[in-house]
């Protein structure tokens, strides 16, 4: 009913930071100064996990260390893309920014992962506080920012999926936002480079997402500032341009085929509301791993928001108000598209994402603006007490999933794995050979069984030799996969083997979760008339019902061969 | 007369709006404020540590005298009602100790339970101070007491008296210190800014999670009552700096003696951040603009009031009289100095009334062997709390751990960390020099309090002696605890102050809305804070294990057995025993009848030995030999404060001490007070025996700087009584 619109001009502007408000929402405490610093200040519970001494345990493993570690030792490369233990798709994989960014800081790489993820979390609710601050008010565009900061969905790609390229685009996507509608109250050519570096930087963390990005904000920008929206667009398309020209530079960086069909992980309604948490992968069906709820605080300020608009004589904001209109449409429809209903349309989308529910983000800054509403929609909401009130209320709800699977790797795991099994589907970190003792033996600890095998000396007939490993799932692994270890002569005769389930059946494969460490021990009864070394051992995994190998790098018969020693 | 910045005041109004609630308080505290020449106070106080005669509030037959009456009645039923809320809203802290039975796992927990079953053996014993714990170190002995902060087990003691075990009196201490701890929270916060603060400030402080930590994974009983005397102590000071009186002084040394009586860790922690907030505060007055900033407000507000009434109301009559006394009275550089005087005056006679307890823990302090408590997995080392532990919801019962990975949680809490976030914006808004500065100093000390308990300051504790006393980097979260719970208050330090709001009358859903904001918001956000600390409302209540309890002599020494933590030594002892015959002997079923080693007599019987009477802290023994060169070895490690005297023994004797009418009518005078000796390897008492028959008593006694720790707290008593009646007899 665009008739019904009061003209864009009239109607104060929802992005440009130098807009004049339409309302003080805004106790004087808060200057804009104050909320970045109280902004800062409240993303603590978010960020403390990144503050612990070692790592967290995501669906990404070490992936992103071993890259950036050998980007470090190749930054003079620029054709180099991510390839260690991963396929690089330009669409759907974490981009290259974050990488450039970890491999350029003077930080381990693990610290400069976790100090990307960090900045680039805290930047998207800083984003959303001055994105939102002329059209909130200070207070309202704080709890925007806040609510925006402790989305669930936030968290699990930070802790639980360890997307940092995701991490990264949400984080600069208000920013992005910001940029582009700059331009819808300063029109001026010059500004567009610099929109467009954000848009582009957004095409570089996160490219399939960055296309999704610009659709909705190209709807929003055609909703809310029809006549102006022409530069910001233009920018946004030239960021994403660029983005795409700088994939297409790069002879390694080839979009793949979707690696999961995308159809198959449509969310069920209950999910969205559930509080269920979990770390595992997505499955297809409703029973993912992961929790993909929308979040209780951000919804329930939304339906806030929404009471306070649709009350009578409300003077701030007409039931016609096209901002408000446009992200609750916007959240319903984003909310649409994670059901099965909408296969038709993903027909036009299924190439940018790998899953449906990665819109979750999106839906998650709707609302987010949504809750902020509220506080301009009645400002003495924007009072301390009830200012604090609502924060905590954000934070306390996701307070209990901002504890990660926290790991201390070893050093060795750290510099990139000993194989990789199938297609970048699960990685040995490291092994060890040792001798197992019967009996109680001077020098071993307590509870101590085997000895290692440098400490032994030459192995000994009818000896147990235990090779020990830690295996690294990156992706899930659909086949309940049997180990075979076999120790060979130099001539590669089987000497003697183990075949078995990982963990004696407790723990099948299918159960494994992405980037969890597995521990596993293998023992090989050696024969009688075992000959002298060396020897060596072919270690793999293979489905028992076919027979077929996983395939291993540089081995066409999917083994990974071990000296022994 | 707060127009620049937020007032910090209860009940105070807008500027501009009639103050029916509040105005005539405000005026009356302003005037008070003006003799003292620091801030501003309230009516509401006078009742707590203000002995300043209180002023007629306007005559009876003034204009606004009903109205006066019903604003002071409306001010008194809103602080009583935030009161009661504290305490209703503080009861589900004792959700776990209702539970029948006691979370015995607990880190503490057998700890308290036998700290206070031997303190009420010395009490059953008549020992009114006891410092001997008879049966610590199986059976041995050990002066627990005289190291250990003695206020909780009397408390304990007490609900023993009333009829309660030893298991359920030390719940109830537990849960009264939770209870209490919120209120002397909630009275100090109503003091410095305003009721609904307290109220918050309060439900901070019982919910804190490292109070949660002390009550219920710890089971701390000393540390868990020193919660209650923080509050009390930081009011005192800031009382006796704020306006230096008799009153304040007098309240504030006994609150800081409490503290002293409860827990010496606890302050030894705390005394030096009370000097600094002193000094502190000192050097900010001696270079501060307090003075002139508050005459600023009463000259804006005079102005402000001249404008709007006439110049009958009895506010702008007072405010006058403040202008008149500004213009008077031009602070002296000397007298900024001299206002150090009161709070050292205050440490000293708390330090003096406490004396009894802390003269001899100190000095005696280096006779106990500490090693057990200070070594192994006690030993300061890599116990620093990490800094995502401090925001991460982990909770559990396991302990401390070096690294990160502890299995329990030393988070500093959601609700208090986002009220602590915002009292930094709010802080600096306040308009009160003095409570301003105050908080600041608080924020300062939190933050710097912050850093110390993480990994980066293990060079400030390599440098500084705190690891002597603090031992774990995580304790300081006790002083942590405090500060962040009033500065958490700080949030509602402009409540009810409404916000014009640019709508229509109210509509139905306006009207709600409206309820909301200025009636619950107080109510809303102690919800939120007993919401956020909810999940860690809970205690592993278990049966006892055979190694705990149920409370009894034998289980005391399995117990000590099984932790190999309350074995605590004299430093005589070389050998530290995991058991010992006097614990055998009550394992099997008998009772501890004497501590004499007979084993250590000369097996040809030349020594006769009967042990006429025995308890706590003395057993009289009847000794004969012919032998000169004998002695008698007691099962008890020396301590300074042993001594033997040898009695004559009057009577004939047959050899059957029993079939005498008694023995004390046998026991003549004093003969001897031999020496005492020791034992090389495990430290035991050796009184030489003279040749003959005659008594020996054994008996641990005052030495003389316990007996100067008396008497200096009898005096200090004498003199806190008598300048108590003195103040009294001024205000009448």
């Amino acid at each position: 009913m665009p008739q019904k619109l009061t003209p864009p001009t009239a109607q104060p502007t929802v992005t440009a930071i130098d807009s004049p408000p339409s309302h003080t929402a805004s106790l004087p405490l808060l200057s804009t100064p104050a909320s970045l610093i109280l902004l800062v200040g409240l993303s603590l519970f978010a960020l403390a996990p990144l503050f612990y001494p070692g790592f967290s345990q995501t669906h990404g493993g070490f992936i992103p260390v071993w890259n950036v570690l050998d980007l470090r030792a190749n930054l003079g490369h620029l054709t180099w893309t991510p390839h260690i233990a991963t396929t690089f798709d330009p669409l759907r994989s974490d981009g290259l920014l974050p990488y450039y960014i970890a491999a350029l800081l003077p930080l381990s790489p693990p610290a400069a992962i976790k100090f990307t993820v960090g900045c680039g979390w805290v930047l998207g609710g800083l984003g959303m506080l001055l994105w939102l601050k002329s059209w909130l008010g200070e207070a309202g565009a704080l709890v925007a920012g806040v609510v925006y900061l402790y989305l669930p969905y936030q968290i699990v790609n930070a802790y639980v999926r360890g997307a940092w390229g995701e991490t990264l685009f949400w984080g600069l996507l208000p920013w992005a936002i910001l940029a582009a509608t700059y331009l819808v109250t300063t029109p001026k050519i010059a500004l567009i480079p610099l929109a467009a570096l954000f848009w582009l930087a957004l095409g570089l963390s996160q490219l399939g997402l960055t296309h999704i990005g610009l659709i909705l904000v190209a709807m929003m920008l055609l909703t809310i500032h029809r006549p102006q929206a022409f530069l910001p667009l233009l920018s946004a398309l030239i960021g994403t341009i660029m983005a795409h020209v700088i994939y297409g530079l790069l002879p390694s960086a080839l979009f793949q085929p979707a690696p999961t069909p995308l159809t198959e992980h449509f969310l069920y309604l209950f999910q969205l509301f559930s509080a269920h948490w979990g770390f595992g992968a997505s499955q297809p069906g409703w029973n993912d791993g992961l929790s993909l709820q929308i979040g209780l605080a951000a919804i329930g300020l939304a339906v806030m928001t929404v009471a306070l608009w649709l009350r009578d004589n409300n003077p701030v904001a007409p039931r016609t108000d096209r901002r408000l209109l446009f992200f609750l449409t916007a959240t319903i429809a984003l909310s649409l598209l994670q059901f099965s209903l909408t296969t038709f349309l993903w027909n036009f989308l299924a190439g940018l994402l790998t899953y449906p529910w990665q819109l979750l983000g999106f839906i998650g800054l709707c609302l987010s603006i949504l809750a902020g509403a509220a506080l301009w929609l009645d400002t003495r909401l924007t009072q301390p007490p009830l200012l604090a009130t609502i924060v905590i209320i954000v934070v306390l709800s996701v307070y209990p999933y901002l504890l990660p699977n926290f790991i201390q790797p070893e050093i060795a795991w750290l510099n990139g794995p000993q194989a990789t099994l199938g297609d970048n589907q699960l990685a040995l970190l490291d092994h060890h050979f040792a001798v197992a003792i019967p009996g109680h033996t001077a020098g071993l600890n307590l509870g101590e069984t085997t000895i290692p095998l440098q400490a032994h000396g030459p192995l000994q007939p009818n000896e147990t030799l235990t090779l020990a490993v830690n295996w690294q799932p990156m992706q899930t692994l659909a086949d309940n996969l049997k180990v075979f270890v076999h120790l060979v002569d130099a001539n590669g005769n089987v000497l003697a083997q183990f075949d078995g389930y990982p963990q004696n059946g407790s723990y099948p494969t299918p159960q494994w979760i992405p980037g969890e460490i597995i521990r596993d021990a293998y023992p090989i009864l050696l024969p009688d008339n075992l000959p002298t070394g060396p020897y060596r051992v072919y270690l793999g995994l293979y489905d028992e019902t076919t027979f077929a190998r996983l395939p291993v790098p540089d081995d066409n018969e999917g083994r990974i061969i071990l000296d022994v020693r | 007369m707060f127009g620049k910045k937020w007032k910090g005041c209860q009940g105070s109004g807008v500027r501009g709006q009639p103050l029916a609630v509040s105005g005539q308080p405000l005026a009356i505290s302003n005037q008070r404020s003006a003799i003292s020449g620091q801030q501003p106070s309230e009516t509401n106080d006078k009742s707590t540590l203000d002995d300043s005669p209180t002023p007629t509030s306007q005559p009876a037959n003034s204009p606004n005298s009903t109205n006066s009456i019903n604003s002071t009645n409306s001010t008194n039923s809103k602080n009583s009602l935030y009161l009661w809320l504290t305490l209703l809203l503080s009861l589900p802290v004792l959700g776990p100790l209702l539970q029948p039975g006691y979370y015995w796992g607990a880190h503490d927990a057998r700890h308290s339970v036998y700290f206070l079953y031997e303190f009420n053996q010395a009490i059953q014993d008549g020992i009114g101070y006891p410092r001997w714990a008879p049966d610590f170190a199986f059976g041995y002995g050990y002066p627990f007491f005289n190291i250990y902060g003695p206020l909780s087990s009397y408390t304990g003691q007490l609900f023993i008296w009333l009829g309660l075990d030893v298991v359920t009196a030390v719940k109830v201490v537990f849960g009264l210190s939770a209870i209490l701890s919120g209120l002397t929270m909630y009275l100090f916060v109503k003091r410095l800014l305003n009721p609904a603060a307290g109220l918050i400030a309060a439900l901070t402080y019982v919910y804190f999670p490292y109070h949660l930590f002390d009550l219920y994974v710890r089971a701390a009983l000393a540390e868990s009552v020193g919660f209650v005397f923080v509050p009390l102590v930081l009011w005192g000071f800031y009382e006796v700096m704020a306006r230096p009186r008799l009153t304040a002084v007098l309240w504030a040394s006994l609150a800081y003696a409490g503290l002293m009586f409860t827990s010496n860790l606890l302050a030894l922690m705390f005394t030096p951040i009370l000097g600094l907030y002193v000094a502190v505060m000192m050097v900010w007055a001696f270079f501060g603009k307090a003075k002139a900033e508050a005459k600023a407000k009463v000259d804006t507000e005079v102005e402000a009031e001249t404008k709007t009434l006439s110049t009958q109301t009895p506010k702008l009559h007072q405010l006058h009289q403040l202008h008149k006394l500004y213009k008077l009275h031009k602070p002296h550089k000397l007298y900024k100095l001299l206002a150090g005087l009161p709070p050292l005056f205050t440490l000293l006679l708390g330090l003096g009334l406490s004396s009894i307890f802390w003269l001899p823990a100190f000095i005696e302090y280096k006779y106990v062997r500490v090693d057990q408590w200070v070594g192994g997995r006690f030993a300061f080392g890599d116990d620093f709390v990490e800094l995502f532990q401090l925001f991460s919801p982990k909770w559990g019962f396991g302990t401390s751990i070096p690294g990160p990975n502890d299995d329990t949680g030393f988070q500093i809490g959601l609700a208090a960390t986002i009220l602590l976030i915002f009292s930094f914006i709010i802080v600096p808004k306040l308009s009160d020099p003095f409570s301003r500065r105050t908080l600041y100093f608080f924020q300062t000390m939190t933050l710097i309090l912050i850093f110390l308990t993480t990994p980066i300051s293990s060079l400030v504790w390599t440098l500084l002696p705190l690891s002597s006393f603090a031992q774990f980097p995580w304790r300081l979260l006790v002083i942590i605890a405090p500060f962040i719970s009033i500065l958490a208050g700080t949030i509602l330090v402009h409540y009810p102050e409404p916000i014009p709001h640019p709508q229509p009358p109210a509509s139905t859903s306006h009207y709600q809305l409206s309820i909301i904001n200025y009636q619950l918001s107080p109510l809303l956000l102690a919800t939120l804070i007993l919401l956020s600390s909810y999940p860690y409302l809970k205690a592993e209540v278990r049966d006892p294990k055979p190694t705990e309890g149920p409370v009894s002599q034998a289980a005391l020494f399995r117990f000590q057995q099984s932790s190999d933590e309350m074995t605590g030594q004299t430093a005589w002892v070389r050998r530290i025993p995991n058991w010992s015959s006097l614990a055998e002997q009550v394992e099997r079923g008998g009772e501890i009848a004497t501590k004499v080693n007979y084993t250590a007599l000369p097996a040809d019987d030349s020594v006769g030995v009967y042990s006429m009477e025995m308890d706590s802290v003395h057993e009289r023994l009847w000794v004969g030999t012919e032998q000169a060169g004998q002695s008698v070895t007691f099962l008890t490690p020396y301590y300074p404060g042993w001594t033997a005297t040898i009695y004559e023994d009057l009577g004939p004797h047959d050899g059957n001490l029993d079939q005498e009418v008694g023995p004390v009518t046998r026991v003549g005078p004093v003969v001897d007070q031999p020496p005492i000796s020791t034992t090389p390897i495990e430290g035991w008492m050796v009184v030489p025996i003279p040749p003959g028959s005659h008594f020996l008593e054994l008996r641990f006694e005052d030495t003389p700087i316990r007996i100067v720790g008396r008497w200096v707290t009898f005096i200090s008593m004498l003199v806190w009584l008598g300048l108590f009646v003195v103040v009294d007899l001024v205000k009448k």
